[in-house]
């Protein structure tokens, strides 16, 4: 068996199997910085620069911190089940979904790899053909069509490194991660020691809506989406923490606090560059002298986010279909490219992110009411891995979790249609993505407990009944 | 609620492929010591444990919008 392979098995097998206690190392401080890492990213540049084109510096910081910070808050407790359990989330989320519902979320899941991956890759190829541009290199690089001919280019790199299976990623991520945390601290130093600090109250956005409360709900639901699509990341480390407890606070902690920062710093690069686009910020912050090396950090700092994208997707893609074989795990993501072929796609950002907002919001009610509600934190674990167990639902869905998710959709695209942009009067008091999350998380509720009624979770609600499920099904084998 | 006693990962257990059977037999070892731990302690996320960021969450909405 070749190196590659024989690592890549053995992080399957790790990302598969529930972990057992001893295995459970990570403290509280180390799911910060594993999970700060890992949420330091592209998408967090975008969502800032996305609220600094709209509203100015003092909204745009509120729209940052409260938008990523409170659906962190929502959605965290999650890591109690995961960090319970020690389950990957494609397995923990059988529990709430049903074993065909998790394919159905695993295909989301695919679709968000598929967007921040190629967003992510647009950001590294726009700054690199920036970067081509300053050293005045040939037209295909630095002209119209470089920042997709280099996104392509980065996307086969990427391509590369992952199919070499993760010791490549390692050695490659001992460059990317300090490449990001230089690139913010840098432009942090930049704005803080120039002249734009005492001018960043005067800056005024450069696409702002009609009025002020719609351009800064807008900006608000952006940051939202972008707290809510953290959902699929948190049974990733959480099934490590060595209590359930710091899984918990280091997920909030890290995922909606500090990696705020780089959404911070991208409001800022917009409301000074007035652009979306790294090149513009780095000009406009560092100029034309120093930008060159802001370009390469970020080109850097993003290809490692898009290894991280790509290997996690294509480690759950083995998971959830063991037998395929690596190269076809990870050529599922081969799409990506199709999305690099203009800045269509990275210029309509906002409605990828509201897609993401309305799914995420959903799906992140579902799993808190049926594990804390409607399961009272009692689950199987044989039944999670037994795909003819109890989690079958109806042919393998859970219609509880079918009607809500409908329900939601009607709900959320009612008051906001992020493709037209029109927006009711609920959007412009508290956003669709938060009251979504909630009436995801009671309609589920009514539906588990007063409709469908199934037997699982009855017997999951009361102690001493799940109690004796478990020893029943200890015997029976 | 009745046992579930077919296993849907019977036949990888049977697997001539090493890696796919010592995956499925690690993986039923694991259940048997998880359950047999749960079983004993059934331990639970309590309402304490949620003050601690709650709090801090209630600070950031409170200095945000006072800002």
């Amino acid at each position: 068996m070749s190196k590659t392979k024989s690592n890549v098995n053995a992080d399957i097998a790790f990302a598969y199997l529930p972990t057992h206690k001893k295995e459970r190392k990570m403290s509280f401080f180390d799911l910060l910085l594993v999970q700060t890492v890992v949420g330091l990213s592209a998408f967090g540049l975008l969502s800032g620069a996305y609220a600094g084109t709209m509203v100015e510096a003092g909204d745009s910081l509120i729209a940052v911190f409260f938008g990523n910070a409170f659906p962190m808050f929502l959605i965290a407790p999650v890591a109690f089940y995961f960090a319970k359990y020690g389950v990957d989330t494609f397995v923990g989320y059988r529990s709430a979904l049903g074993y065909n519902g998790v394919v159905a979320f695993f295909i989301l899941f695919y679709l968000l790899s598929l967007g921040y991956s190629a967003l992510a890759l647009f950001m590294a190829g726009e700054s690199l053909s920036s970067a081509f541009k300053v050293v005045n290199a040939p037209e295909f690089l630095s002209g119209s069509v470089g920042p997709t001919v280099c996104a392509i280019i980065l996307f086969f790199i990427a391509f590369i490194i992952v199919l070499r299976g993760p010791n490549a990623i390692r050695k490659f991520n001992i460059i990317a991660v300090p490449s990001f945390f230089l690139f913010l601290i840098a432009l942090i130093i930049a704005v803080v020691f120039s002249d734009h600090i005492p001018a960043l109250n005067k800056l005024t956005p450069v696409e702002p809506f009609e009025n002020h409360t719609r351009s800064f709900m807008t900006a608000l639901e952006i940051n939202v989406a972008l707290g809510f699509s953290w959902l699929p990341y948190l049974g990733q480390y959480s099934r490590l923490a060595k209590s359930s407890k710091s899984a918990y606070s280091a997920s909030f902690y890290s995922y909606g606090v500090v990696v705020v920062v780089a959404a911070v710093v991208g409001a800022i690069a917009a409301l000074i560059s007035g652009s979306m686009y790294p090149g513009d910020w780095m000009n406009a912050i560092m100029g034309s002298k120093f930008a060159i090396i802001g370009l390469i950090l970020l080109t850097v700092a993003n290809l490692g986010a898009t290894l991280f994208l790509m290997y996690s997707f294509a480690i759950s893609f083995k998971t959830l279909f063991s037998k395929s074989s690596w190269i076809i795990a990870v050529s599922t993501l081969l799409p990506t490219i199709i999305l690099l072929l203009n800045s269509t796609f990275y210029d309509a950002f906002n409605i990828f992110m509201s897609v993401i907002s309305f799914s995420m919001a959903s799906l992140g009610g579902i799993l808190i009411a049926d594990y804390f509600f409607v399961k009272n934190q009692n689950i199987s674990l044989r039944d999670l891995y037994n795909t003819k167990g109890k989690y079958n639902y109806w042919f393998g869905f859970n219609p509880s979790a079918i009607v809500t998710l409908v329900a939601s959709y009607f709900f959320f695209w009612g008051i906001y249609n992020p493709i037209t942009l029109e927006a009711k009067g609920l959007f412009l008091k508290i956003t669709a993505g938060i009251p979504t999350f909630f009436l995801a998380g009671v309609l589920y509720y009514v539906c588990a407990k007063f409709i469908f009624r199934f037997e699982v979770d009855r017997v999951s609600a009361k102690d001493e009944k799940f109690k004796e499920y478990l020893l029943k099904t200890k015997t029976s084998l | 609620m009745k046992a579930a006693s077919v296993k849907s990962y019977e036949q990888e257990l049977q697997s001539e492929e090493p890696f796919v059977k010592m995956l499925y037999e690690d993986l039923e070892k694991r259940i048997e010591t998880f359950e047999e731990e749960l079983i004993e302690k059934n331990d639970k996320a309590k309402i304490s444990d949620f003050i601690g960021v709650t709090v801090v969450m209630a600070i950031i909405t409170i200095g945000l919008f006072s800002f």
